[in-house]
């Protein structure tokens, strides 16, 4: 992990930490706050790859996955903006699910990680199983939203402890010369 | 290119380009330095830190992401390890995918030229750095000394050329993160730097995503490079370090005098003859690592002994001299052989409207720097 790596998953991690603490003291206001952060920041990352496809990534092979990332993003943006003036259940419906899906690609990940000999695996796969099962936990509760609320709370705090864990971890990269 | 082609392997090539046992071993010696001399060794012995032609792997892990970072790292690797083959070369796009496509390394280029007629009647510093300039053109071939996804990313589609039978086969190379388990020759399993999405990211840089397949002389594989539109490439190694070892004694005899013009696509195969079938045998070897076969090649061809590669060798020397001493110590020479050639190629990838390695000044033409502040007023 370089530096710059370090320093934004310290950021993130902090960030993480706010929100869910902010989500415990109060979720009808700080839901709609956190969506809207989610959605600029899915604007920003998907105009971002869109310019990096337009400008670049169309020349390379394998270059339309950066599209369809960005597309993907800018879409999820957009889809997320449109949720800060619906009931809270809708949006805690959302927020576990995206939830759940980022806690399954982290699961995904563990077979490439298995398949490439990294010896990362082992917490990828607990950060995701964690996520997923905090998703589903939230869905299950879904009636009793403060409760699902505080559950959903409960996954951001533990995500967010371990991204700041991970930028004070050591770590070994594989850098060919 | 490892230590057993840019330090054995330069030997010999100097030893039959007609240079002393002595003078062979300055040149390989100052032509192995270049994986060597970085920032921190440089730090260490009080050098000049401008004079860095390479960077250690802690040196990138720290180095910044920023603009100038990226200044730096692309004047370190592309004056000496991946020497651009054309900076204008013809190609679709912006003007940012133009720059980094143009620093893609390949031989026998207008840069390659100009290296090996600067190191022409200076010290056998400069003319090891040369020898390892072109040396790497060869290797390197095919991936830019930038950070670049769009240039240096390598995908699923990468086999190595094998025989079955006397009937070549395609069989896939396999790139994992274990650095315990190494590269695997027999099965294919060969480390490689991770993916990473970000254009600009040090682990795009070179050919880190292809692993060490191109620093080997025996390899012969086929992948599609990021930037050939889907198209395959073929990576012959040991015809392509063959050139490399032909090229080398041809430029060394320019270096030495004994030429008066310094050629491109020209190679001397005929001096390289007598010894072509003991080279061919060393380069087509299965192994990680040859220095053994080129050390004995190197000592029975000069009936020398040639001695391991030292890097502290000639470190007291230069501490240890005063500061008007220190330019005619080895290392002295060597920086500023160094810092000619990274001046050079900076100021051409410059001079060819590419600001991938920084700006350009020359101050010849201007006299000074004085001269320049009052020439902007």
């Amino acid at each position: 992990m370089t530096r710059i790596n370090r320093i934004e998953n310290f950021l993130i991690g902090l960030l993480m930490i706010a929100g869910s603490i902010a989500l415990a003291i109060n979720p009808e206001e700080s839901l709609p706050v956190i969506t809207a952060i989610m959605s600029v920041s899915l604007w920003i990352y998907g105009i971002r790859m869109m310019v990096y496809y337009l400008t670049m990534a169309r020349h390379m092979v394998g270059g339309l996955r950066v599209l369809f990332r960005a597309i993907l993003m800018l879409d999820l943006g957009y889809f997320a903006m449109g949720l800060t003036e619906i009931p809270l259940l809708y949006v805690m419906l959302y927020l576990a699910v995206m939830h759940g899906i980022s806690g399954v690609i982290n699961m995904l990940r563990v077979r490439e990680a298995i398949r490439l000999e990294a010896p990362s695996w082992r917490l990828n796969f607990f950060q995701g199983a964690v996520d997923v099962v905090t998703a589903a936990l939230c869905l299950i509760m879904i009636r009793s939203t403060k409760l699902a609320v505080y559950i959903y709370a409960a996954g951001v705090l533990y995500s967010g402890c371990i991204r700041v864990i991970q930028a004070f971890r050591k770590t070994t990269s594989v850098y060919v010369q | 290119m490892q230590e057993d082609f840019h330090y054995y392997a330069t030997y010999c090539a100097a030893y039959i380009a007609g240079f002393s046992h002595e003078e062979s071993l300055a040149i390989c010696y100052s032509a192995q330095f270049v994986d060597n001399c970085s920032e921190t060794l440089l730090e260490k012995i009080r050098a000049p830190r401008d004079a860095a032609t390479t960077q250690l792997q802690l040196e990138l892990m720290d180095a910044r992401t920023d603009l100038l970072a990226r200044h730096a790292i692309t004047r370190i690797w592309s004056s000496f390890h991946f020497l651009p083959r054309d900076l204008f070369a013809p190609v679709k796009g912006g003007k940012m995918y133009c720059s980094k496509y143009r620093l893609i390394c390949g031989p026998n280029g207008d840069l390659l030229k100009e290296t090996v007629e600067l190191a022409r009647g200076k010290s056998l510093q400069a003319v090891g750095i040369a020898m390892h300039v072109l040396a790497d053109t060869w290797a390197h071939m095919y991936f830019a000394g930038t950070p670049s996804l769009v240039i240096n990313n390598i995908d699923a589609h990468f086999f190595e050329m094998r025989e079955a039978d006397g009937v070549p086969v395609r069989r896939k190379i396999r790139f994992h993160r274990n650095i315990a388990a190494g590269d695997d020759l027999e099965t294919g399993a060969m480390i490689g730097t991770p993916a990473q999405m970000d254009e600009n990211s040090v682990f795009n840089l070179g050919h880190g995503r292809a692993g060490h397949l191109p620093d080997y002389s025996f390899a012969r594989y086929v992948y599609m490079p990021a930037w050939n539109g889907y198209q395959e490439v073929f990576k012959d190694n040991p015809s392509d370090y063959y050139h490399a070892f032909c090229q080398m004694v041809y430029a060394l005899r320019f270096l030495r005098g004994e030429l008066k013009e310094f050629r491109t696509e020209t190679y001397d195969f005929e001096r390289v003859q007598p010894y072509e079938e003991e080279i061919r045998t060393i380069l087509n070897r299965r192994q990680p690592n040859a220095c053994a076969d080129w050390k004995a090649f190197g000592e029975k061809l000069s009936g020398e002994t040639i001695g391991a590669f030292d890097i502290e060798a000639y470190q007291k020397e230069y501490k240890e001299a005063g500061e008007e001493e220190k330019p005619r110590t080895a290392p002295g020479m060597f920086f500023d052989a160094a810092r000619a050639q990274k001046s050079m190629v900076t100021d051409r990838i410059f001079s060819s409207g590419n600001l991938l390695a920084g700006l350009s000044i020359r101050i010849g033409d201007i006299g000074s720097l004085k001269d320049l502040r009052g020439k902007k007023k």
